[in-house]
C-alpha cells in the first residue's frame, strides 16, 4: 500500500490481529463498500459516490473557471480554503520521466475536450510549486493557450519542493487570490 | 564561534563532548580514532553535507538508527543535526528547524587532504567548493541547487529513455534553475578570485594566481531573464545531440573553475607546492567571504613543507582553527595554541 514502510505494515497487522472480530468485519465491509461506490467523477476525476463529485453537483459552483491539481488531496487542500467556488480537474500526477509518467498518462486529453465543450473562461494551474509541477503547468498552459481562454498560474510562495497539501488554508488561499496569467 | 559540541552514535563516537577555544585548539590521534569525523560533524552544521559522504546514511555510527550531533556558539544559539533512517533532522533551540533557517548559524571552511588535489583533481571537486561556499553565503543556495539536480534528472531520464517531448519540456525548467545557480557561481568566484590572488602573494609564492568560472553555455555577462531566455534556447537548439548522447551535454553540471598562474593553467602548469598552494589560498579566501567562519584543518599540515606549515599561520586570521594531527610536531613553534585535546578510538580527552 501507498505510503506504508515495512514498521507501519507490521504495526498495522498486529492491530488487526489484536482486534475484535467484529471490527475486522466492519473494516472489511467498508473496504467493499469503498470499492463498489466510489468511483472517479466523471467530469473532474474527484472522488465521487454516483456520477459526479459533489463539486462538480453542486448547482453553485462557477463552471466557467475550472482549477487543475495533480492529485484529489490537492483538490482536498484547495476545498479546506473555502476561497474557490469554480470546478476542478485532476490529472492525475504529474509528468516524470524518472517515474516514467508521460503527458499520455495523465487526464490532459480529457481536460482539453472538457474546457472546448463547457464554455470555460479561466483554467488555474495549480499543479505542485516542485520541479515537476512547473513542468507539467507549462506543458498544459501550451496546449491550452491556443484555445483563447484565460490560462493562470498560482503564486508561489508555498513551501518549495512541498506539496500543496501540506500548506496551510490561509498560504493557499494566498496563492490561489495571487494567481497570474501565463 | 564554537562553544561546545556533542556527538551522539556518528561514525566511530558514542557519546562525546569537544570544547574548542578561540584561537588555535589542535586534536591528536592516531590514524582512524575519529580525527576526521569530528571537524566532519562541525561541518555538517555548515553545510548539511560531508565530503567523505555521498549521503548522511553512513555518518550514522553502525548499528544504530540515528546519530547526529548537537552545537553551541559563543552567542547563544543551539543547533541539532540528527541522521535518522537517512533523513536529516534539524533543530534550533528545541524546535525543528528548515535547512533555509538553518544555513549560515554555523558556518565553517574544511580543509582535508583531498583538497590538496583541488587544483589538479577532478572538475566536481571544485563545483562541490564553490557550492559548499555558496550554501553557507545563500542558505537559499541548497533548495535552487536541488531544483537544478531534480531538473537535470528528469531531463536526463527523458533523453535516456528518447522521450523527446518531455525532453523538451524539461528544458525550460532546467534553465531557470540552471541559470540561478550559474549566477551564483559566477559572482562568488568573481568575488573569490582578488582574495585568492592575494593570500597566493602572502604564501610567498611567485607568480599571480587567477580564478575564473568556466561556463559550457558561454553566456557571459548574460543575467537575469535574459540568461533564463539564452539557456533555454541552448536547451533546445542541443536537443537532438542530446538525444543522441542520452545525457545533457551543457550546464552547471559540466562547469569548471579555472586556476591559472601568470596565465597558464595551473593543473598542468603549476609545480606540486604551488598547486597544494594555489588550494590554500582558494580555502583561506573562502574564510575572508564567510566572517567568523572556523577554519578546520584536517590532517593537512603534515602534507606541507615546513616553510609552507608556517605561512599558513602567518596568513590565517580566523577567530578559531581546529586543527587534527597525527603529531604536534607539524604545527610550527610560533602558532599559538590555546587548548589541545586527544582523541583514541572515539573517546576524546582534553589534555591538561
Ligand atoms: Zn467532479
Amino acid at each position: 500500500m501507498p505510503g506504508v514502510g515495512p514498521k507501519s505494515a507490521q504495526r498495522l497487522a498486529l492491530h488487526i490481529l489484536r482486534a475484535t472480530q467484529e471490527d475486522v468485519d466492519r473494516l472489511a465491509a467498508a473496504m467493499h463498500e469503498v470499492k463498489e461506490k466510489v468511483s472517479f467523477c466523471r467530469t473532474c476525476f474527484n472522488l465521487a459516490e454516483g456520477m459526479l463529485c459533489p463539486v462538480c453537483s453542486d448547482p453553485g459552483r462557477d463552471a466557467t473557471v475550472v482549477c487543475v491539481v495533480e492529485e484529489v488531496k490537492d483538490l482536498a487542500a484547495l476545498e479546506r480554503t473555502a476561497e474557490y467556488k469554480g470546478q476542478y480537474h485532476v490529472l492525475g500526477g504529474c509528468i516524470s520521466p524518472l517515474d516514467g509518467v508521460g503527458p499520455e498518462d495523465l487526464r490532459v486529453r480529457e481536460l482539453l475536450e472538457r474546457v472546448g465543450r463547457d464554455g470555460v473562461h479561466e483554467v488555474i494551474l495549480a499543479t505542485s510549486p516542485t520541479v515537476e509541477g512547473e513542468a507539467t503547468a507549462m506543458y498544459v498552459s501550451g496546449l491550452l493557450r491556443p484555445l483563447g481562454m484565460r490560462v493562470t498560474r498560482i503564486a508561489s510562495g508555498l513551501p518549495v519542493g512541498g506539496d500543496l497539501d501540506y500548506a496551510d488554508e490561509v498560504t493557499l488561499g494566498r496563492a490561489l487570490e495571487g494567481r497570474r496569467e501565463v | 564561534m564554537i562553544e561546545l559540541l556533542r556527538v551522539h552514535d556518528l561514525r566511530n563516537y558514542h557519546d562525546a563532548e569537544f570544547r574548542p577555544a578561540p584561537g588555535i585548539t589542535t586534536v591528536v590521534g592516531d590514524n582512524g580514532s575519529g580525527k576526521s569525523s569530528l571537524l566532519e560533524s562541525i561541518g555538517l552544521f555548515a553545510t548539511l553535507s560531508s565530503p567523505r559522504a555521498p549521503s548522511l546514511k553512513v555518518v550514522v555510527r553502525e548499528g544504530c538508527e540515528e546519530g547526529g550531533a548537537r552545537l553551541e556558539t559563543t552567542d547563544g544559539a543551539q543547533l541539532g543535526v540528527f541522521v535518522r533512517n537517512g533523513r536529516t533532522v534539524l533543530r534550533i533551540g528545541s524546535s525543528p528547524a528548515q535547512a533555509r533557517d538553518f544555513l549560515g548559524r554555523s558556518k565553517c571552511v574544511l580543509f582535508t587532504p583531498e583538497d590538496l588535489d583541488l587544483v589538479r583533481g577532478e572538475p566536481a571537486l571544485r563545483r562541490r567548493a564553490i557550492d559548499d561556499l555558496l550554501v553557507q553565503l545563500r542558505p537559499r543556495y541548497r533548495s535552487m541547487r536541488s531544483d537544478f539536480e531534480r531538473a537535470l534528472r528528469q531531463r536526463n531520464a527523458a533523453l535516456r529513455d528518447q522521450r523527446s517531448t518531455e525532453a523538451a519540456l524539461y528544458g525550460e525548467p532546467l534553465a531557470i534553475a540552471a541559470a540561478q545557480i550559474l549566477e551564483s557561481r559566477r559572482d562568488v568566484v568573481e568575488r573569490l578570485g582578488p582574495l585568492g590572488a592575494e593570500l597566493y602573494t602572502d604564501l610567498a609564492e611567485r607568480g599571480s594566481l587567477e580564478l575564473a568560472y568556466t561556463d559550457t553555455s558561454d553566456s557571459h555577462g548574460v543575467t537575469g531573464d535574459e540568461l533564463v531566455a539564452r539557456l533555454t534556447g541552448l536547451y533546445a537548439q542541443t536537443l537532438h545531440t542530446d538525444l543522441e548522447r542520452g545525457r545533457t551535454s551543457i550546464g552547471p553540471h559540466r562547469d569548471d573553475l579555472e586556476i591559472t598562474l601568470d596565465g597558464r593553467e595551473a593543473r598542468y602548469y603549476a609545480s606540486r607546492g604551488e598547486q597544494r598552494s594555489a588550494a590554500l589560498a582558494f580555502r583561506l579566501a573562502e574564510l575572508r567571504l564567510l566572517p567568523g567562519a572556523a577554519l578546520l584543518l584536517d590532517d593537512v599540515l603534515s602534507e606541507l613543507d615546513p616553510e609552507r606549515r608556517r605561512r599558513v599561520f602567518d596568513v590565517t586570521q580566523s577567530e578559531q582553527t581546529i586543527i587534527t594531527a597525527t603529531d604536534l610536531d607539524v604545527i610550527p613553534a610560533a602558532a599559538k595554541i590555546e587548548a589541545t585535546w586527544s582523541v583514541v578510538d572515539g573517546k576524546l580527552r582534553e589534555a591538561s
